[in-house]
């Protein structure tokens, strides 16, 4: 399913179906498209949202290093309908443009993920278990791989790649400026955008020198009971004092060793895949 | 290219039996889960297009493994299952089955072998 190299191999015996379904579908959604239409007009976005949006990049973009203690909760829906919070809080370390280093606890795990511009290593404290793969170069390359082809998504990682901005902005369609409001005693602009493809986001960016994300929330409109990941951005810490070894990581000797599975092309994460 | 095509095709049936498969197998993996696993996701797709254009989309290594098609997964082990290293990785021996473990997501789960 990753293999997109079979997709032009494809073509001959698979367009035909292929084709017939896009063409099924097509008046349904173009229908939909035009009930939306008078209420949703395309790209209008509010110039002091996207003002604070393209200073809150750039400054991100600027740091070199920094750390970041992050709080939030993540919805599941089950089968049944019923949604269900977890949290997750966990302290995040970038240098740029290669090194990540996650450690995080949670619901289900106490988790510490290391990228040292080599490799990339999820590690399961309870489990006392890792996987570890050789990853590409870059801290952006490693994030998609993460995503997509061990199935570990983080949500807002578009914050930590190099160029904020057009990650965050590559299918908005509105973006508005809902005024000033407080997270964890700052004061921050509240901002509000909407996405082509069925999700809304919103962001409070720190008011002043330091134009920092303080929450990120975002909703999966599109998916049954719209979802929501929140997380909030505290402690940054934009001279940190980092050593190579943070970033490295050393298989305790009675750890025990696993492979990441791909993600499931069929079921399991959504993220992968279709969407 | 005749060679490529086929196989394609053949790897085209054998993902459409695994999801024949795995839809049988389905209501057991939820029931252990508790979840269909649907979370609220990132905000962009972009990573779709960069991440075929740094990898090339089909780059694998021994260190990312597909689970066998229908192979049947737990996330628990039953009791008694002694670790059997074999080329760096942890099996775990649980009476006559051998079970192989993966992080799958954030998720450790063991596959019958």
């Amino acid at each position: 399913m990753t293999d997109t190299r079979t997709g032009g191999r494809w073509s001959r015996s698979w367009w035909g179906p292929v084709l017939a379904l896009l063409l099924g579908v097509t008046p349904l959604m173009g229908g939909a498209q035009q009930a939306k239409a008078p209420a949703e007009p395309a790209e209008k976005m509010d110039p002091q949202a996207q003002r604070i949006l393209r200073q809150m990049s750039d400054f991100l973009a600027a740091q070199r290093e920094f750390s970041v203690r992050t709080e939030g909760t993540l919805d599941e829906v089950l089968e049944s309908g019923q949604k269900i919070q977890r949290q997750r809080e966990g302290d995040v370390s970038v240098q740029r443009p290669n090194r990540l280093r996650v450690d995080r606890s949670g619901d289900l795990a106490r988790l510490h993920l290391f990228y040292d511009g080599q490799r990339f290593t999820l590690q399961g404290e309870r489990a006392n278990a890792y996987a570890t793969t050789p990853a590409p170069s870059t801290l952006d390359a490693t994030l998609d791989m993460a995503s997509l082809r061990l199935g570990l998504d983080a949500p807002a990682a578009d914050l930590l790649v190099s160029d904020p901005y057009t990650a965050l902005t590559e299918d908005v369609r509105s973006g508005s400026y809902l005024g000033r409001a407080v997270v964890d005693g700052t004061p921050v602009h509240h901002l509000a955008f909407r996405n082509r493809e069925g999700v809304d986001w919103e962001l409070w960016v720190e008011d002043g020198p330091r134009p920092l994300p303080r929450r990120y929330v975002i909703t999966s409109r599109d998916m049954p009971g719209s979802p929501q990941y929140s997380v909030s951005l505290s402690d940054w810490n934009l001279s940190p004092q980092f050593t190579p070894q943070q970033f490295q990581f050393t298989p305790p000797s009675d750890a025990m060793r696993v492979s990441f599975a791909e993600p499931n092309p069929q079921g399991g994460k959504p993220e992968g895949g279709a969407k | 290219m005749m060679m490529q095509a086929r196989r394609c095709r053949q790897r085209a049936a054998g993902m459409l039996l695994g999801l024949f498969v795995m839809g049988g197998l389905l209501p057991e993996a939820l029931a252990q889960y508790g979840t269909s696993r649907r979370v609220a996701r990132r905000t962009s797709r972009r990573t779709s297009y960069r991440h075929d254009a740094v990898y090339g989309g089909g780059a694998t290594s021994a260190a990312v493994v597909a689970v066998p098609v229908g192979a049947a997964t737990v996330t628990a082990l039953p009791a008694g299952c002694m670790a059997a290293p074999v080329g760096g990785i942890t099996y775990q021996q649980c009476g006559s089955v051998r079970y192989r473990p993966y992080y799958q997501g954030e998720s450790l789960v063991y596959a019958v072998e």
